[in-house]
């Protein structure tokens, strides 16, 4: 089991180069750069060399990049160009506020879907069935943002039940977390129900009825149980996907996360904030895919019985 | 029968999308009126503000509410003030180190935390005295000593003296926004504890001027030097940084000992809320008490609302349109030519900007020093069709231009349809602002429209004008403008140089390297009865005397 | 005699049909069935022949939607199922009645411990707490021979074999009155079919249990079964004790079944199975399901249903060829 997870946190080195370079050579390509953005108005030609060279921007894009890369070895991810500050803090500074916004709307997603999709499983077919997955679908229907500014309306302006954005009370989290949570909704919702009538289907279950076990034990412990993987693994892939940042959303919600310090440092070229902000998040990525892959081990002893005898198998082969 | 369920509801579903949008219309529709009942009102109202007059007039708010002036200068009498203030903007702080952004948004918080040397009276167009009481050349313009105020306590408890000065000038090299300014200084020299001496590499009459700007605010030599990180943030204002968090707020707190005197509120809050719809919830919540740059399509929304008031200005941010002058096919200046008379500025003010703007006569910012109205350029389909029969006798031109989005792409698209009357077709290139930035920077483009906010003195225009200038658009390179401008900006006779600045604004409305378009006005949406917001045409307003009703 | 014996099951015209969209299959017909305390019962046919949709049906266990139940008598020691509210069923179902099914590949839960799943019944059902449950189900694993350390194991970790002893034990845990048992050995190897034949033997002995034997192998009907209930699309075709069924076969289905076993004495004999396919159960014919297939079959067998009629003894077959008072099947013949 350490052996596999200390493999795949190995494995995340290339995938880091990668991305990396991916980034740091799309952003030199791109149109526009850092320094036409950040001077003054009344720059001159010289003014803007003059900062090139403070930031080092005059040299060739490889050299930059080894650079980084060498810096990176140190654990030194570099400072933005825009802000002057170091970049693994500022990005450290947005995560809290991310993560807690990716727990709030998948726990809404979660709570939301994994109830409505057992229930239009175990109805399939019926107009209940049908009504269930509707549901689930206008929650991706609707575009976050336009959903969000609904919310906004409704919630805030109308009700004052919730603050409009920011990330200053506790309730702020309501009406942002809603707005993803729903949003995936649909996924999770339809992955449940599916995964939930195969298992549906399993002869284990009818000798969990045959012992006398009351239907709705069968359903949410015996089936439940068997349904999780795929079900785990949608959640994972949510996670992972909303803790890299949810832009519009955040930017609805004036939501100080990551997923908007990556696009206004896109928006100002800042290369060093955005391929430091990318690594983070892909490193943290890999740590939640990992985590899942480990949290198969723990749902389904048959798959924790392949992490531990791999090892074993090829030693004896 | 699961499919056709499903169907049934994407039908159903779309219907309901469509319904929404359509009210939206026809609230877009109800809005264009309410904002022209706004304009009405606002007449009257500015009337009745004359504390706010000079170069920077506002203009009122909610219509028929003219009875209250919008954005008093001193709070009426008797009125509880809020102690903690916030504003919603739409762009946020990056950095708390002057010398690193002079924008809109950070400018905001310079005028507040910092004080410059002089002061510019939006009111009376004239430069007051600030942490220097007194200032002369005697070589014009060459050499300046500047005077200090006496007993100015910084916010870390220091007293302000000559060698803050001095500091702040020496470290303005390599810094992002204040590298310009200490090039243009030879030598700062600290005379004694209150006198410091200029020295300039050429001789500027503007230089008073440009020490009016954020970007010359004076900074501490002891708390930069004791933490370079929060230290730059410790200026001689009446507000003091609290708190940042970069790209989310940053928390002001009232500096009681201000030699400006302390301000009417305990706190004043920057908050981040990029969207625009969002930030106008916000301040009908009362979340935030000033809604920064509301949605031209929203300002209805403001005047609608009995509880708030919307603040109006004339802008002195010019939308123009640039010629890359060194390039096929804008290299043509009969086909330029043929350009400024084709195209129909009322329209595109009406269109673009919803007719919240001034039409543009002339190459220079309205409130600049030496601003001469030309008239601008009439549409004349004949004249625009000899000059465009003179660049191209067989015609067939195509240009292409360079936007950003927003309304800047209704523009190019309304000069689209407007030059192809003349038989000009035109390609629109649209790129987000850092490409656009740097393209045409690069002159990689044939033309743009783009902006650019002019300050108060002359030589201002120089950077717009100066070959090799980043924000020379055109590329314009003129020998003979250049050297307007040098005489100009040492010429102690002000007739004479008032006449050299027309001379330029001439010269460029004869060659159109630019098309000047309209200045758009200004709006702040704020609590009912907020005021204290010294604006400035520019738009880097001075809220240190806000203050705000309490509920 | 055997109306002394107390009845443990009772079941009269029983009906399944699964109602889909386009069709309906009618699954089982018309079945009555009864078995006393102590005894075990064969039932025998082929695949699809609805023995175990009946099973099922003891337990109420039809799926429905899409499957309609309905008799006229449903009993098990003399408890009405037929009427039961759920609740009530799902005290009936592992401790009065169980079953054991027939793959033990695929009826254990894989992500529960076995232990668990035996323990689970016997808190259900017995009113033990977690502890003492776990205790039973660790002693019932040993009864079933398996060490009682690997109750903490999970069913991936075991052999078909050992499962199905696991699913013996689940069944057994709670000492049901009636066990079905619904082809328990085919899925296992031959040699470990006879230990687990054997081990149910012994169980069932051990605690005066009545027992259900679904198979469609005729060798285990012989090693286990008191009486025999031959089965044929949906219906039973032939009813009798273990002699009568096996020595004084009437039907002639049941003989195609004895002739298409392989004749240990003579090997050189060949298998004679029949042949064709069983009718489709949505579409059975208006006439005796097995006419298509039958040597014997005259006109009327196409045109009338038979009905299971009285020969002597407990002994009843539904075959129209009976009306002609000379008729024999051939291994009748033989076996006088």
């Amino acid at each position: 089991m350490h052996r596999y997870i200390i493999k795949r946190l190995f494995l995340m080195i290339p995938v880091i180069i990668g991305v990396s370079f991916l980034v740091f050579f799309i952003m030199d390509m791109a149109p526009g750069d850092a320094v036409d953005l950040m001077a003054p108005e009344g720059a001159t030609a010289e003014d803007l060399d003059a900062i090139r060279h403070e930031l080092g921007l005059d040299q060739p894009v490889v050299i930059r990049y080894v650079k980084y890369m060498g810096g990176m070895l140190h654990g030194d991810m570099g400072v933005s160009y825009v802000s002057k500050t170091d970049v693994f803090d500022t990005y450290m500074e947005k995560l809290p506020a991310t993560i807690k916004l990716s727990f709030a709307s998948i726990l809404v997603s979660v709570l939301l879907s994994v109830p409505l999709g057992i229930y239009s499983a175990t109805k399939q077919g019926t107009l209940q069935d049908n009504i269930s997955m509707v549901l689930a679908m206008i929650g991706l229907s609707m575009p976050n943002f336009w959903l969000g500014l609904l919310l906004i309306i409704a919630f805030s302006l109308k009700l004052h039940m919730f603050p409009s954005g920011g990330d200053q009370t506790l309730s702020s989290i309501v009406l942002p977390a809603l707005t993803i949570g729903t949003g995936l909704m649909a996924t999770l919702t339809r992955t449940t129900r599916s995964s939930m009538l195969d298992v549906l289907k399993q002869e284990y279950l009818r000798t969990a009825r045959a012992k006398g076990i009351p239907e709705k034990i069968v359903v949410m412990s015996h089936a439940l149980r068997n349904a999780l993987i795929p079900i785990i693994t949608i959640i994972g892939t949510q996670l992972a996907g909303v803790l890299g940042g949810s832009v519009l959303t955040e930017t609805v919600f004036a939501w100080p996360g990551v997923g908007r310090l990556i696009v206004d440092s896109l928006n100002m070229r800042d290369t060093p904030l955005v391929t430091g902000s990318i690594i983070m998040t892909t490193i943290l990525l890999s740590i939640v895919l990992l985590l899942v892959d480990l949290l198969y081990a723990v749902v389904d002893p048959r798959i924790k019985a392949q992490y531990i005898t791999k090892r074993g198998k090829k030693k004896h082969g | 029968m699961t499919k056709k369920m499903y169907r049934m509801t994407a039908i159903l579903m779309a219907a309901v999308m469509v319904a929404g949008t359509l009210a939206g219309c026809s609230g877009g529709g109800d809005q264009s009126q309410t904002t022209a009942q706004a304009e009405a009102g606002s007449t009257a109202a500015a009337d009745s503000s004359g504390t706010a007059g000079g170069a920077a007039e506002t203009k009122g708010g909610a219509a028929g509410t003219a009875d209250g002036a919008v954005n008093a200068m001193t709070p009426p009498e008797g009125v509880a003030l809020k102690d903690d203030i916030v504003i919603g903007m739409k762009s946020k702080h990056t950095t708390i180190d002057q010398m690193e952004a002079s924008n809109t948004q950070h400018n905001y918080m310079w005028r507040m935390i910092q004080d410059t040397l002089v002061h510019f009276n939006n009111a009376t167009g004239e430069v007051e005295p600030q942490l220097a009481t007194e200032w002369s050349t005697e070589d014009g313009g060459k050499t300046y000593i500047f005077k200090l105020r006496d007993g100015v306590k910084f916010h870390n408890g220091e007293t302000f003296k000559a060698s803050d000065v001095v500091f702040t000038f020496n470290r303005m090299e390599g810094t992002t926004s204040c590298n310009g300014l200490f090039l243009k200084v030879e030598s700062v020299e600290a005379v004694d504890d209150l006198t410091v001496k200029m020295v300039l590499v050429d001789p500027n009459l503007d230089w008073p001027y440009m020490m009016t700007l954020p970007t010359s605010c004076i900074q501490s030599e002891k708390a930069v030097t004791d933490d370079p990180t929060k230290g730059p943030a410790v200026g001689t204002g009446p507000w003091m940084v609290d708190s940042y968090e970069f790209g989310n707020y940053t928390k002001l707190v009232a500096f009681e000992d201000s030699w400006r005197g302390a301000p009417n509120a305990k706190t004043f809050t920057f908050r981040y809320i990029p969207e625009d719809s969002a930030r106008l919830i916000a301040l009908q919540n009362g979340e935030v008490d000033i809604c920064a740059e509301p949605a031209m399509i929203e300002l209805g929304t403001i005047v609608d609302d009995p509880n708030l008031d919307l603040v109006q200005y004339d802008g002195g941010s010019l939308t123009y349109m640039a010629f890359n002058t060194q390039k096929e096919p804008a290299n043509n200046e009969d086909l330029r030519k043929a350009i400024a008379y084709a195209i129909d500025l009322d329209t595109i003010i009406a269109v673009a900007a919803e007719g919240n703007a001034r039409k543009a006569t002339s190459f220079w910012g309205w409130s600049e020093y030496g601003y001469v109205d030309l008239g601008g350029y009439e549409r004349d389909l004949d004249k625009a069709k000899e000059y465009y029969a003179k660049a191209y006798p067989s015609g067939g031109a195509t240009l292409d231009v360079s936007v950003s989005g927003g309304e800047r792409k209704t523009i190019a698209e309304l000069m689209q349809s407007q030059l192809k009357e003349i038989g000009i077709t035109v390609n629109i290139v649209e790129l987000d602002s850092a490409g656009l930035s740097t393209t045409t920077t690069n002159g990689e483009h044939q033309s743009c429209i783009y902006g650019m906010g002019f300050n108060i003195f002359g030589d201002d225009a120089r950077r717009i004008l100066q070959p090799g200038s980043a924000v020379n658009k055109a590329h314009y390179d003129s020998s003979k403008v250049m050297e307007l401008l040098d005489k100009a900006v040492c010429e102690e006779d002000e007739a004479q140089r008032k006449d050299y600045y027309k001379q330029i604004q001439e010269d460029v409305y004869e060659h159109v390297p630019y098309i000047p378009l309209y200045f758009a006005d200004g709006f702040i949406g704020v609590k009912k009865g907020t005021g204290g917001i010294d604006i400035y045409p520019t738009s880097h307003h001075d809220y240190s005397n806000i203050f705000v009703p309490a509920e | 005699m055997a109306e002394q014996k107390e009845k443990v099951l009772e079941i009269k015209n029983l009906n399944v049909k699964f109602v889909l969209e386009e069709e309906t299959v009618e699954a089982v017909n018309d079945i009555s069935l009864h078995m006393e305390k102590g005894e075990t019962l064969g039932l025998v046919g082929e695949t699809g022949a609805g023995k175990t949709t009946t099973a099922l049906s003891i337990l109420r266990l039809i799926d429905s939607p899409p499957g309609v139940m309905e008799c006229e008598k449903l009993e098990v020691c003399g408890k009405d199922i037929k009427n039961m509210s759920i609740s009530e069923l799902e005290h009936i179902r592992g401790s009065v009645v169980s079953m054991i099914f027939q793959d033990p590949m695929t009826s254990l839960n894989p992500v529960f411990t076995v232990g668990q799943q035996i323990a689970e019944s016997l808190e259900r059902h017995e009113n033990l707490n977690k502890n003492e449950a776990w205790k039973k189900a660790e002693d019932m694993l040993e009864l079933v021979g398996i060490p009682r350390e690997r109750a903490i194991e999970y069913p991936h970790q075991f052999s078909g074999g050992m499962k199905q002893r696991v699913i013996i034990a689940i069944a057994l845990a709670c000492s049901p009155q009636v066990l079905i048992a619904d082809e328990p050995t085919t899925a296992l190897d031959v040699t470990i079919q006879a230990q687990i034949l054997h081990l149910m033997k012994e169980l069932k002995e051990k605690k005066n249990t009545s027992m259900i034997m679904i198979t469609h192998d005729l060798g285990i009907v012989a090693e286990t079964c008191d009486r025999v209930a031959v089965m044929y699309a949906g219906r039973i075709i032939e009813e009798g004790n273990l002699d009568e069924v096996f020595n004084h076969t009437l039907h002639p289905y049941t003989e195609g079944l004895f002739n298409s076993l392989p004749n240990i004495k003579n090997r050189r004999a060949k298998l004679q199975p029949i042949h064709g396919l069983m009718p489709d159960p949505t579409n059975l014919p208006k006439g005796c399901a097995f006419a298509p297939r039958c040597n014997y079959a005259t006109e009327a067998c196409q045109e009338r249903r038979p009905q299971l009629t009285d020969f002597g003894g407990t002994h009843k077959a539904a075959c129209l060829a009976y009306e002609n008072k000379d008729f024999h099947i051939e291994r009748g013949k033989k076996n006088g």
